[in-house]
């Protein structure tokens, strides 16, 4: 049977290779779009790992981009004494320099060795009580204090994720690795958790301190604080007064982390919303395309359909014929795909997106290509069902 | 000869309306997303005010420095230092001008936050941008020569700062500054980036003069020439002066690269990062074409299969007309014409979806103050749009239909 209607599809081939391209392009935007959607679902469904309930963040400026070896000790100075006045606040419970924040929209990249291996990491420099403004949790071992930094080989926090692909499922703390081209420590693992935000990719992650005494560091842009509950944007207003007149040469705004997630939300929904609206659109004109096609095939053929009937074929065997045909164009449209899809991870070109969301997309694209197309070859299935022998033997 | 084949086209789309009405869906959703992507694009890039000496302009915003030796690298937009030393003295230059990006800064009013952008310019930028002014009077070179706290607002802000009443006189309250208002003037939309903000003041009203000694970050530059053909003698001299930047450190940096670009080159640069003096222009106009094919093909090979079965059902009317003497070239013609009417149509039809699209994305203030609109250069575009997917899509089915034999026409044979 699947034999027969292979010959069928071949036998008009000039007819059924533009069909051909036209499901294979469907599919491919069907493959890119489940692809992206099952990434970004997959990174939305892990667990978040932080709070961002109560949780301000405080950008600075200071005066001067570059940091010159001169103002440099006054900045670092005056910074603390800032930190020092937001922490005496009692609306804030806790407070913390940091760089990187979630939302953010700027993450950093190092390079993390153990023994001669080399791994690529994003890191994140932080202040002390980083972890409890986010209410970030251990897996082991602890965040580091004022007596860690004392020391010559400094602590570092790791992610759970790094730690098993180091040190598979021993104990990372207390291993030595080589961290910015020096030596440290490792005194705590953290449980993961999304430091770009809720759709971005988990990544093997590290935090360091920040040692503002070091005459080459940058000074913090950011201070996240954790807020007492229910604190009001009343507080916000006189907080920035206090900075101000301690500060005079700064810039500062405070925006909610909770307003930064929804702006975060609002920009990359919106991205997909355009792009799944167009690809919609595309597979609705598609479908509508491949009716008038199928329909006029049908016509084209009334003769041959009506001497398989007058033969003694029945009504359903035609049905089944015509659907079967456009089973057959659409499965090869889908080993062509396959084809250019085993292309991706060989090329290297999926980047975060794994093997495994690749696959998971390249399935769910063939179950709604084939469903597409069914439902494009129903009514005209159905049309060649209706051809009646007698009329159609007529032609002849 | 054309009025017959135009009739004949418009006779056969209304006799198959289902394939029509697939054909003109198709063809006016492909058109529309296109005419909504040149819209935003011919908006940000066209000269109508503030800027309306765009054509002679050029735009300095990024500065790497390098080593030559290891590889440190600082990329940022340029320095106040930096534009103060190295393009007053350009040859060609009618005008020039400084000024900061914009910073978002927080305002309080009667309890509430807002968050408003705000620009530092000197006094050029204003002789350089043609600001439509509701009232009061722009900032000038002696604002900037003085460090007065004086601030220009658009609308907008005028709006929500003093709820509509007239600004002229009063003081602003913005990032722990107090200015007085000295001017009003129109929303700028934030996709013309040299002119847009909420509020723009002096470049000497900044809390401390430490910018003045910044050879990297937070500023551009526009450099309006006498007439564009000045363009090359600027571009040279700039890349002089480049060799005679002093570094502060020069262990560190010891190379600055800068380019003073027009408008096209600057977005061109910044998607094909090209170091070069043309900006990559020629790359980038490829990939842009190589992108809007990559769009069509879909909806083209959609549009390829429908003609290819409505020129099989009319396989009589071609052994017909062939066997009455009809050439190839002429029916070849006919076709393409028939599929231009269709595209053309759906052309207008997308024109009018694009409008609606672009209305509702003013309305919905994604973009701030987004005045997006449909203009004569858009429709022009998308008719050229149309007519390339209309011979692209039109010349396969054509080409297929006149090749063929008029006896096995006539039969109605196989295609």
């Amino acid at each position: 049977m699947i034999r027969h209607l292979i010959r069928l599809v071949w036998n008009r081939k000039r007819a059924n290779i533009l069909v051909l391209v036209e499901i294979f392009l469907s599919f491919m935007v069907l493959f890119a779009i489940c692809s992206s959607g099952l990434y970004f679902y997959n990174n939305y469904s892990k667990p978040l790992g932080f709070s961002h309930e109560d949780v301000w963040v405080l950008q600075l400026r200071p005066p001067q981009n570059l940091m010159s070896p001169e103002t440099r000790e006054e900045g670092v100075n005056l910074f603390q004494q800032l930190l020092r006045q937001i922490r005496a606040n009692g609306e804030v419970e806790h407070g913390a320099g940091a760089f990187v924040v979630p939302y953010g929209e700027s993450h950093w990249m190092t390079s993390l060795g153990l023994n001669s291996r080399k791994l690529p990491v994003s890191y994140s420099p932080i202040g002390l009580d980083f972890e409890k403004v986010m209410e970030l949790e251990m897996v082991e071992g602890r965040f580091w204090n004022e007596t860690d930094l004392a020391l010559t080989v400094k602590p570092l926090v790791i992610n759970v994720t790094l730690a098993r692909e180091l040190f598979g499922s021993e104990s990372a703390v207390g291993e030595v690795v080589e961290f910015n081209d020096t030596e440290r420590k490792v005194i705590g693992v953290v449980q993961d958790y999304r430091h770009q935000g809720d759709l971005t990719p988990l990544k093997f992650f590290v935090m360091a301190p920040h040692i503002l005494s070091k005459p080459t560091s940058y000074l913090y842009d950011k201070v996240v604080m954790k807020m007492a509950p229910g604190v009001s944007t009343g507080f916000e207003e006189k907080l920035m007064d206090e900075l101000e007149a301690m500060a005079p040469g700064w810039s500062f705004t405070v925006q909610t982390m909770e307003r930064m997630r929804n702006d975060y939300f609002k920009k990359q929904l919106s991205v997909m919303a355009i792009f799944g609206l167009v690809a919609v659109f595309m597979l609705v004109m598609v479908a509508m395309g491949l009716v008038g096609v199928l329909w006029q095939n049908v016509t084209r053929r009334t003769s041959e359909l009506g001497v398989r009937r007058a033969k003694g074929a029945t009504r359903n065997r035609i049905y089944f014929q015509i659907l079967g045909e456009l089973m057959v164009i659409t499965t090869l449209a889908i080993f062509m795909g396959l084809v250019v899809a085993v292309q991706l991870p060989i090329l290297g070109v999926t980047g975060s997106v794994g093997n495994g969301v690749l696959a998971s997309g390249f399935c769910l694209a063939l179950v709604l290509i084939y469903l597409l197309t069914t439902v494009s070859g129903l009514y005209p299935s159905w049309l060649a069902t209706r051809i009646n022998p007698a009329e159609a033997l007529h032609y002849e | 000869m054309f009025r017959n084949y135009l009739k004949i086209a418009i006779k056969v789309l209304l006799r198959r309306k289902f394939f029509t009405f697939v054909s003109l869906f198709g063809i006016a959703f492909t058109l529309m997303v296109l005419i909504v992507i040149t819209a935003l694009a011919q908006h940000a890039n066209s000269n109508g005010k503030p800027e309306i000496h765009s054509k002679r302009s050029l735009h300095i915003t990024r500065l790497t420095l390098r080593h030559s030796n290891n590889s440190n690298e600082w990329n940022s937009s340029p320095g106040y230092k930096f534009l103060d030393r190295h393009i007053r003295d350009l040859p060609g230059l009618e005008n020039y001008t400084i000024y900061s990006q914009f910073n978002t800064v927080a305002a309080y009013v009667g309890g509430r936050k807002l968050e408003l952008s705000l620009k530092r310019t000197d006094g050029r930028y204003w002789e350089v941008m043609a600001f439509e002014f509701l009232e009061g009077r722009p900032l000038s070179r002696e604002d900037e020569a003085l460090g007065r706290h004086v601030a220009v607002i658009n609308e907008a802000t005028r709006d929500q700062y003093f709820n509509g009443e007239n600004a002229v006189g009063k003081t602003l309250e913005a990032d722990g500054q107090t200015f007085q208002v000295v001017g009003v003037v129109k929303n700028v939309p934030i996709y013309r980036m040299a002119p847009f903000s909420d509020i723009w003041v002096p470049i000497s009203s900044a809390k401390s003069s430490n910018y003045r000694h910044q050879l990297g970050g937070g500023f551009n530059a526009i450099l309006l020439a006498v007439s564009a053909s000045a363009f090359p003698t600027i571009k040279r001299a700039f890349a002089d002066e480049l060799g005679k930047v002093e570094f502060t450190d020069p262990k560190r940096y010891d190379t600055a690269i800068a380019f003073a670009d027009t408008k096209l080159e600057m977005i061109s640069r910044s998607i094909v990062l090209s170091e070069e003096e043309g900006a990559g222009v020629e790359k980038f106009a490829g990939l842009l074409i190589l992108f809007m094919l990559l769009f069509m093909l879909l909806p083209g090979v959609n549009l390829i299969n429908l003609n290819m079965s409505r020129i099989m059902e009319r396989y009589t009317e071609i052994g017909v007309r062939k066997a009455f003497g009809a050439t190839s070239h002429g029916l070849t013609t006919q076709f393409l014409l028939e599929n231009l009417v269709l595209t053309v149509l759906g052309g207008f039809v997308g024109l009018v979806l694009a409008h609606i699209a672009l209305r509702i994305t003013t309305a919905s203030g994604v973009i701030p103050y987004a005045n997006l609109n449909v203009n004569l250069s858009v429709f022009v575009y998308a008719m050229i749009l149309a007519g390339i997917f209309g011979v692209l899509s039109g010349v396969y089915p054509a080409w297929r239909m006149s090749r063929q034999h008029p006896v096995a026409a006539l039969k109605g044979g196989s295609l």
